[in-house]
């Protein structure tokens, strides 16, 4: 410090206590009350790439009738996603997200116009696939809900701890693929009860359909909660 | 990874809150990283570094780096306690109806600045 300016020169004791995601928290909110006031249902699909989110979905949409159903898909590059969802019959949107790894709150909220709200029961919104950073990024969703294929190992719950804690729903996925793999079922059951006790777990294929209404009684029943909410 | 869009957030709030306090340089700031969301804390302060020369204020300042341990409150019993690891449940009773209460957040806590004024 330069003498003569000394007295000039403070130092102050700042409080700060803010949070760093607090502007995506902030616009997430937003977005939740919005969902609330319509009575739309809002799940927020996460896994690793590749782990089935889009075949899943393909396999499920047009069953979801009467409800009507919008998605919204995020990835990193490419509308291939969403043209795959066209086909199913419900609008889609998607958000190109240009190398963010996850989607943000301010991305869905922006993607809403391509939705319209006023006729809609269920919003799912199809993550970047990505087990990390999703996680952490609050889009106003009911629900995360975790995939997690036969293909990856017993031990992803372990090692990716933070989404497991945070979905409400786990998500076997590629149930067909078990019987050719090394696949130890009840290592993976066990590991995600390690992570979160209690947590409700699903297995389906979305190729030979196991499973597949078990997942759909899910959602109609977490639809048909969100508008009993919404008198 | 996310350790990038959340360096950037921590220079943006430290900045906004220095200039809010009139400071023209920051000499430390104490971040609270919550062991809930798996931030590389190498990795983080890797970042730190590599933005903030975008922050004139920010160009010396010494990020330190402080983990939060994960406390729940209990649903059934009311008290607070601390956790080891995952799978969370109440210290005292062992109920699973539980909040988390701390150490899911990446929170800038307090700094030390330079001001002009007397
Ligand atoms: N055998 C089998 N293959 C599946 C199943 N579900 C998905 N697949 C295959 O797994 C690959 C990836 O599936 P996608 O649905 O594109 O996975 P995704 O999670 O949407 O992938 P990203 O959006 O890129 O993260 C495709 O080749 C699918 O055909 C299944 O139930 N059984
Ligand atoms: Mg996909
Ligand atoms: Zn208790």
């Amino acid at each position: 410090m330069c003498e003569t300016h000394a007295e000039q020169h403070q130092h102050r004791h700042v409080e700060v206590h803010r949070h760093a995601m607090e502007a995506n928290d902030q616009v997430a909110a937003r977005l939740r009350r919005g969902f609330a006031a319509r009575g739309i249902l809002v799940l927020n699909l996460i896994s690793a790439p590749g782990s089935g989110k889009t075949a899943l979905l393909e396999r499920t949409l047009e069953q979801l009738s009467p409800l009507r159903v919008s998605v919204l898909v995020g990835d990193v590059e490419t509308e291939r996603d969403a043209e795959r969802l066209r086909h199913c019959g419900v609008p889609v949107a998607q958000i190109v997200t240009a190398g963010t790894c996850h989607l943000e709150a301010g991305m869905v909220e922006s993607h809403l116009a391509e939705v319209d709200q006023r006729e809609l029961d269920l919003l799912i919104v199809e993550n970047v696939g990505n087990l990390v950073c999703p996680s952490g990024f609050d889009l106003g969703e009911d629900a995360k809900v975790v995939l997690v294929s036969t293909t990856e190992g017993e031990d992803k719950p372990l090692k990716y701890p933070a989404i497991f804690h945070r979905a409400e729903l786990a998500l076997v996925t590629k149930a067909d693929l078990a019987p050719h793999l090394d696949f130890d079922r009840e290592a993976l059951l066990q590991n995600i009860q390690a992570v979160h006790p209690g947590m409700e777990v699903l297995e389906v294929s979305a190729r030979t359909g196991l499973g597949l209404d078990l997942w759909l009684d899910w959602i109609r029943a977490k639809v048909g909660e969100k508008q009993s909410l919404h008198v | 990874m996310h350790e990038l869009s959340l360096a950037d957030e921590v220079l943006g709030i430290a900045d906004e809150a220095a200039a809010a306090a009139g400071a023209w340089e920051v000499l430390r700031v104490r971040v609270g990283v919550g062991w809930l969301l798996q931030v590389e804390r190498q990795s983080l302060a890797f970042y730190l570094e590599a933005l903030r020369r975008d922050y004139p204020r920010l160009r010396d300042t010494v990020f330190e780096l402080e983990e939060e341990a994960v406390r729940v409150r209990c649903r059934a019993c009311g008290e607070e306690t601390a956790q080891a690891g995952w799978g969370f449940a109440c210290g005292a009773c062992g109920s699973r109806d539980i909040e988390v209460v701390a150490g899911d957040l990446l929170e800038v806590r307090d700094m030390e600045v330079r001001t002009d004024d007397v």
